[in-house]
């Protein structure tokens, strides 16, 4: 998949040309600033279809990065995975189950690069490969899809993408690097194959990326990991494997007892999370004819491992609020050696109480803990 | 606001030092200016280091209403059929009016008990409203918040400073509230607090006057961003049900995805459980990742529950609330005569 080390370099007012000529194909997201407030910004379609009118005019480049993570493009929150009706059972004829197939391909312009890590993690989970078992949904919307992740030029208060991710210029999970640089600017680098085809596209658009250019490429992504705030943990980063260790031996640790004091026990850490991905399937059945969706679940709620027997495993808000740690530094580090938090932060701005994630991680980083 | 902070601090010390209480709650700066958040200190906690409550803040940003963190302190009260066998802790916290009122609320139904609390009253001026002060700063990180008199100066990540008017950005929830000081508290503090205003009353008259079309267009649009997260079921102090009716499946109320008409019944039903309950303090609308705004609702419910039948959500502690009661007085109107007697 390394593709060549083909940089170009595009004018920020020619961008709108680029993401139309891309949409002759598929669908095109772009951050877009949405209309009150404007300073919140979503990754919404732009050009191909199902584009709204007038998005294009608010592509926006000036954001930390998009309040939903871009998971839901791959994994919606709603997602028909058939319907059926009486009919087309009783006349033996299978359930329409062709709708992932219909899936447009995708281009994702202005993903930031910890949410393009966390789509190699999800890859793990849905595609084929940890498991024998591949979500066709999910890994035909993948196949279809350019990543042109965004590198980040000021990180927030609330980013530790480099303690526990690849930074603010990782390429983990992108097709394509963007760097915004001096005189409106924008390098692309491609490190895909894919994204070395999305950089053939309106050959007009593009100019050659000199070795100055290059060198300023590298400076800002420098100068933005830098400006990442340091974890406050002994190593400054997360210790995986003693973090994992802490944790695994701290299971019944107090510690829990106070981490959940201030847990109001609502999903908006999981459902804005890039990397959480539990779901629930559900019918929804109207007289002879229905359908079968999956939408995302969380393992904050108290219904997400309660039995049919009434029996609930996990009854207490702090049982559940450990599972939420416990899976991203403990469990998915067993089954594929991987963290799954990647440092966005966004768990961190949306509690409601502001319960940090960062905080329990230096809670099982000091020795001892 | 540091005289009051001080004083919070003093009282919660002395409280906790002569065994007054078990826990106090308050609040305590968060790990992202300019937010605070909830924060429980023990008398364990104060025993250890004699400085705990120095964690204690009190400022523009305490938002978080605290009277939903006590129920949990609370569970099978007397009258209940499961007795506990241990003593209920004695519980300490710190109070604005609308923290108040919702213990009011949680009180009158058994899920607080007033008489193992120890409430520190504080006159509240309105909390800053985070969202509007980022809004003004254009969408800036705001790394500190300083605040002279009237004036806010918000100093943003890149060194910007913008000035901005104190009153420009509290709360819609502040600015409507009709009760800034609490009361029934047993330590109150003495200090400023903003003029009562109206209940949102007057804007949601605006609203009330819009055609049935443009409000049901309103309401759509709403219901569209919500992502059924719960938040603002989770931050709301009065909704206390060990199952909500949205988590039902033998007998499955309404679906679990995010269809609209899933999502606005989720939410005209929560609003509709709250009448009589809810004190419009909004920590729904600021828990919602999504900025789903439920303010016209939760007003609209509270208007209506005054008009028809005479209760507000304030300090009394003996009102029945409607939902617990009747009387042959109660309107009946909307069922009477739909047509004609709805208000």
């Amino acid at each position: 998949m390394k593709g060549g080390t083909t940089s170009q370099v595009l004018e920020r007012s020619r961008l709108a040309e680029l993401l139309r000529a891309l949409g002759n194909s598929v669908i095109v997201y772009a951050p877009v600033a949405s209309r009150e407030p404007e300073h919140v910004v979503e990754l919404e379609p732009v050009a191909g279809p199902g584009a709204r009118q007038g998005a294009m005019e608010s592509v926006t480049l000036e954001y930390a990065n998009t309040r939903h993570s871009p998971k839901r493009l791959f994994f919606p929150q709603t997602e028909t995975m058939f319907r059926y009706d009486n009919d087309a059972l009783a006349g033996s004829a299978p359930a329409s189950g062709a709708i992932a197939a219909e899936a447009p391909g995708i281009v994702a312009f202005g993903v930031r690069p910890c949410d393009a890590l966390a789509l190699t993690y999800l890859d793990k989970i849905f595609a084929p490969g940890l498991t024998s078992y591949g979500d066709p949904y999910y890994t035909r919307r993948r196949e279809r899809s350019t990543v042109v992740a965004f590198a980040c030029s000021a990180p927030c208060g609330s980013c530790f993408c480099t303690a526990v991710g690849r930074g603010p210029a990782g390429t983990q999970g992108a097709d394509v690097l963007v760097t915004s640089i001096s005189g409106g600017r924008l390098c692309f680098e491609a490190v895909t194959d894919k994204g070395s085809a999305l950089l053939e596209t309106g050959a007009s658009l593009w100019s050659r990326a000199d070795g100055a250019t290059k060198r300023e490429v590298e400076a800002a992504h420098a100068a933005a990991a830098k400006a990442v705030p340091a974890l406050a943990t002994p190593e400054g980063r997360v210790d995986r494997d003693a973090v994992k260790a802490r944790m695994d031996k701290g299971f019944e640790d107090p510690i829990w007892n106070r981490l959940t004091e201030s847990c109001i026990g609502c999903g908006a850490c999981t459902y804005l999370c890039p990397t959480c991905h539990c779901f629930d399937i559900a019918d929804e059945q109207h007289h002879y004819q229905g359908r079968r969706i999956r939408t995302w679940d969380s393992c904050q709620y108290p219904q997400f491992t309660r039995h049919a027997s009434g029996h609930n495993p996990r009854p207490a808000r702090k049982h559940r609020l450990r599972q939420r740690f416990m899976h991203k530094f403990s469990y998915t580090v067993e089954k594929s050696g991987d963290i799954y938090c990647v440092g966005c932060g966004r768990c961190v701005v949306h509690c409601p109480v502001n319960l940090d994630i960062r905080e329990v991680i230096r809670a099982f980083s000091a020795p001892g803990a | 606001m540091e005289a009051i902070q001080n004083e919070v601090r003093r009282i919660a010390r002395s409280l906790l030092d002569g065994k007054a209480v078990d826990l106090f709650i308050g609040y305590e700066t968060g790990t992202i200016a300019p937010r605070t958040r909830p924060c429980f200190i023990t008398a364990k906690d104060v025993a250890a280091d004699p400085a705990a409550t120095d964690r204690l803040v009190w400022g523009s940003t305490c938002s978080n209403n605290l009277a939903g963190f006590v129920q949990r302190y609370f569970e099978n009260v007397p009258g209940r059929r499961k007795k506990r066998e241990e003593p209920y802790p004695r519980v300490g916290m710190v109070v604005k009016g609308c923290d108040m009122r919702s213990l009011v609320a949680l009180t009158k139904e058994r899920q607080a008990l007033r008489g193992s609390m120890v409430l520190i009253g504080v006159p509240c001026r309105g909390m800053i409203d985070l969202r509007e002060l980022a809004s003004r700063v254009g969408g800036r990180e705001v790394r500190e918040l300083r605040e002279t008199g009237d004036e806010v100066l918000a100093v943003a990540v890149d060194g910007v400073e913008t000035r901005i008017s104190r009153e420009e950005i509290v709360q819609s929830a502040c600015k409507d509230c009709r009760f800034p000081r609490p009361d029934g508290v047993d330590h109150p503090i003495v200090g400023e607090a903003r003029t009562p205003g109206d209940g949102g009353e007057a804007w949601l008259a605006e609203i009330e006057g819009l055609s049935s079309a443009e409000r049901w267009e309103r309401f759509r649009s709403e219901m569209a961003k919500c992502i059924r997260c719960n938040a603002c079921r989770q931050a709301c102090p009065t909704c206390w049900c060990k199952e909500c009716f949205a988590e039902h499946t033998d007998m499955k109320w309404i679906g679990v995805g995010t269809d609209l008409s899933d999502a606005m019944a989720f939410h005209l039903i929560r609003v509709f459980h709250q009448a009589g309950r809810c004190t419009q303090c909004d920590a729904c609308v600021r828990a919602c990742p999504m900025g789903v705004d439920l303010r016209p609702y939760t007003r609209k419910i509270a208007k209506d529950v005054r008009e028809l039948f005479g209760y507000v959500t304030d300090f009394a502690a003996d009102a029945l609330p409607p939902l617990t009661t009747f009387t042959m007085e109660d309107s009946d109107g909307f069922i009477t005569d739909p047509e004609g007697g709805h208000p």
